[in-house]
C-alpha cells in the first residue's frame, strides 16, 4: 500500500513537472521569439549606459571616484527594469489565458492550477535569464571598453537579481490571480509598486527636507516618523528593498547581510508563488 | 467509465445540478441531452474537476478526479463547446503544444493523420486566428483526439459545422467508437445524437428526466406505437372496426390507401393487426411500425420541465 502511494506520488510529480515544462516553453518561446523582450532590454541597457556615462563624466570632473563599483547602479537600472517588465509580462499572461478561455481548454487536460502558475513562473525567469546573458556581455563590454575592472562582486549582483525577478514574477502572478481581468490585474500591480515606492521615496524626501531645515514643525516630525515605521515595513516585503540590501551587502563585503536578505527574498517568492496557487485554486479558472 | 452519483451543484439559491446519477458504459457512444439551462454543461464540468460539486461524486475509470488527476486527464479527450484557442499559433504549433503536452507518441504522424482526415491538412501553417468558426470546431476536435483518449467527451461538437464537416465528425466518432473509445456526447443538435449514440439521457433542470437506449425513449416518450398501412383495395366500415379493436387507440387515415393506427406501446402489434385485416378482406400492400423521432421525444419529455424554467424566470423577474 505504501509502496503503491509512493510511486503514484512519484507518478504525480512527474507529471507536474511535465505540465509546467509544456507550459513554460510555450509561453517562453512566444516571447523570445518577438522583438519586443530585446527592445525592453535595449533600452533598460541604454538606460544603463547613460547613468554610466554620467557618473564617469562626474568622476572625471571632480576629479576623484564617486563609487568603489560604478557598475552597480547602471546594473541594478537594467536589472530592475528587465524585472518588473517581465512581472507586467507574467501578469497580463495569466489574466489573458483566463479571460480568452484558452486556461480552460489547458485544465481539462494535465494541467492545473498549480501546474500552469509554475509553467508560468519558470517561463518568464528562464526568459530574464537568458536576458541576463546579454547584460553581462554588456556589463563585459563596458569594463572592457572603459578599462573598469569588472569583478567578482559584478557577478554575484547579476545572479542574485535572478531571485529579485523570481519574487517580482511571483507578484505579478498574484495580482493577476486576485485580479481576474487583465486591466484590472495591472491596475492592481501598478498601485502596489507605486503605493509601495511612493511611501519610500516620500520617506527619503521629508528627510531630506528636516535635515536642511533648521526647525522642524511637529507635523512634520510626526509625518516623517510614519513614513519611517511605514518604510521599514516595506523593507520586509519588497523584493526591490531587498535586492537593494543585498546589493549594500555585496559592495560593503558583508557576507552575513547578504545571505540575511536573499534568504528574505527567497521566502517573499514562495510565499508569492504559493499563495498565487492557493488564491487561483479556491478561485477556479473561471473566475 | 463514468460513474455519477447523487451529483448536486447549486450557484446561490439556484439548484443547477439535482443529485443526478448517471453510468456509462465502456465503449459506448452515450447523449447527453437537456434544454438549454437544464445543467450539462455544469456537469461536465464537474465531470472533469473544473467545477467541485456540492454534494455526490463523478468516478472516471473508478477513481475520483483528485486521486489521480494527471492520470485521469491523460485519458479524457475533452472538446469544449467554447472555441477559444491560441489564435497566434499556427495549428501545427498549436496540436504540437498539446502533444508535448499529452506525451503524444510520433507526435507529427498523428498530427498530420488528424488535419488530413478533417481536411485541415493544407491549412496546418496558416495561424488559429484566421480560421472559419467551422475550422475552429475540427481543430478543437483534433485537439481532443490527438492523445487517442479512452474517454471523449465533446459539448456541441458539430455546431457551426457544415454538413460535410458534420459527416467528417461523425465518421471520426465511428471510428474512434469502433476503436474502443467511449465517447460522452452533450449536443443540440438532436438529429446528430441520434444517428450516433447508443444510449441517450435526458436532464432539465438539473434532474435526470429519462436514462435509457434510443428506441425505449423514442417508444416511453411517445406513450403510443404508431403503425401505417398501404392498402390495395377499400374496404366499407373498416375504420371503425379497426377502432373497436382493445390494442387500437386511435385510426386516421392519410388517404384514401393509407392509414396510420396508434396502438398500445406494451407491446409490438403489427402481427395482430396482420390478421384483423386479413380476415375483414384488406389486401396489404405495404405495413410499417411508426417510430417517433428522438426530437419529439425531447420535447414531449421535457416540455413541462421547460415550462417550469419559464415560470421560474418570469417570478423572479417580478420578485426583482
Amino acid at each position: 500500500m505504501k509502496k503503491h502511494f509512493a510511486s503514484n506520488s512519484a507518478t504525480t510529480i512527474q507529471a507536474f513537472f511535465r505540465s509546467a515544462l509544456a507550459v513554460q516553453t510555450r509561453n517562453s518561446n512566444s516571447t523570445l521569439y518577438s522583438a519586443g523582450i530585446y527592445l525592453a532590454t535595449f533600452l533598460g541597457l541604454l538606460a544603463a549606459t547613460l547613468v554610466l556615462n554620467n557618473n564617469l563624466q562626474a568622476t572625471t570632473k571632480n576629479m576623484l571616484f564617486i563609487s568603489q563599483q560604478p557598475l552597480f547602479l547602471p546594473l541594478l537600472i537594467s536589472v530592475s527594469f528587465l524585472a518588473l517588465l517581465l512581472a507586467v509580462m507574467a501578469s497580463i499572461n495569466v489574466s489573458r489565458e483566463r479571460d480568452r478561455g484558452t486556461l480552460e481548454v489547458l485544465v481539462y487536460g494535465p494541467v492545473n492550477e498549480a501546474t500552469f502558475l509554475f509553467g508560468v513562473f519558470i517561463g518568464y525567469l528562464k526568459i530574464y535569464l537568458e536576458m541576463l546573458l546579454i547584460i553581462l556581455v554588456w556589463a563585459n563590454l563596458v569594463t572592457w571598453l572603459l578599462h573598469l575592472a569588472f569583478s567578482l562582486k559584478i557577478l554575484v549582483m547579476l545572479l542574485s537579481s535572478v531571485l529579485m525577478a523570481a519574487a517580482l514574477i511571483a507578484f505579478g502572478i498574484l495580482t493577476a490571480v486576485l485580479g481576474g481581468k487583465a486591466r484590472t490585474a495591472l491596475v492592481f500591480f501598478f498601485v502596489i509598486v507605486l503605493v509601495l515606492g511612493g511611501i519610500q521615496i516620500a520617506d527619503q524626501i521629508v528627510t531630506i527636507l528636516l535635515q536642511a531645515s533648521d526647525s522642524a514643525s511637529n507635523s512634520m516630525i510626526f509625518l516623517r516618523n510614519a513614513l519611517m515605521t511605514l518604510s521599514s515595513g516595506i523593507q520586509w516585503i519588497s523584493p526591490y528593498s531587498q535586492f537593494t540590501l543585498m546589493m549594500d551587502g555585496i559592495a560593503d563585503s558583508i557576507w552575513r547581510t547578504y545571505f540575511v536578505h536573499l534568504a528574505i527574498m527567497l521566502v517573499q517568492t514562495l510565499a508569492l508563488i504559493i499563495g498565487g496557487i492557493k488564491i487561483f485554486e479556491r478561485k477556479g479558472v473561471r473566475g | 467509465m463514468i460513474e455519477i452519483n447523487e451529483l448536486t451543484k447549486t450557484f446561490g439559491s439556484h439548484t443547477a445540478v439535482d443529485h443526478l446519477n448517471l453510468k456509462i458504459q465502456p465503449g459506448e457512444i452515450y447523449g447527453f441531452l437537456g434544454p438549454n439551462g437544464a445543467g450539462k454543461t455544469t456537469t461536465l464540468m464537474m465531470i472533469m474537476g473544473v467545477l467541485k460539486p456540492d454534494g455526490g461524486e463523478a468516478r472516471l475509470f473508478g477513481k475520483r478526479m483528485f486521486e489521480d488527476p494527471f492520470g485521469i486527464r491523460n485519458q479524457i479527450g475533452m472538446v469544449a463547446e467554447s472555441l477559444n484557442f491560441y489564435d497566434e499559433m499556427t495549428a501545427l504549433e498549436y496540436l504540437q503544444f498539446f502533444a508535448r503536452l499529452y506525451q503524444v507518441p510520433e507526435p507529427q504522424k498523428r498530427i498530420q493523420e488528424l488535419l488530413e482526415k478533417m481536411n485541415l491538412w493544407q491549412w496546418h501553417d496558416v495561424l488559429v486566428g484566421g480560421y472559419s468558426t467551422g475550422m475552429r470546431r475540427k481543430l478543437g476536435v483534433i485537439r481532443g483526439l490527438l492523445h487517442s483518449p479512452r474517454l471523449l467527451i465533446l459539448d456541441e461538437p458539430v455546431s457551426g459545422l457544415d454538413p460535410f464537416g458534420i459527416v467528417q465528425i461523425r465518421q471520426l466518432l465511428l471510428e474512434e467508437k469502433a476503436r474502443g473509445t467511449t465517447i460522452l456526447i452533450s449536443s443540440h443538435i438532436l438529429s446528430e445524437v441520434e444517428r450516433t449514440a447508443d444510449r441517450v439521457c435526458i436532464i432539465a433542470k438539473g434532474r435526470l428526466v429519462v436514462e435509457d437506449s434510443m428506441d425505449r425513449i423514442r417508444q416511453d416518450a411517445a406513450g403510443k406505437r404508431q403503425i401505417e398501412i398501404e392498402m390495395v383495395n377499400q374496404v366499407a366500415g373498416l375504420l371503425p372496426a379497426l377502432q373497436a379493436l382493445p390494442f387500437v387507440t386511435g385510426v386516421a387515415s392519410r388517404n384514401e390507401q393509407t392509414l396510420i393506427i396508434d396502438t398500445l406501446a406494451d407491446r409490438e402489434y403489427r402481427a395482430d393487426l396482420g390478421i384483423e385485416l386479413a380476415a375483414r378482406g384488406v389486401v396489404l400492400q405495404g405495413m410499417k411500425a411508426l417510430e417517433a423521432s428522438l426530437e419529439e421525444a425531447f420535447i414531449t419529455l421535457t416540455e413541462s420541465y421547460v415550462e417550469d424554467l419559464k415560470q421560474d424566470r418570469l417570478g423572479g423577474k417580478e420578485q426583482e
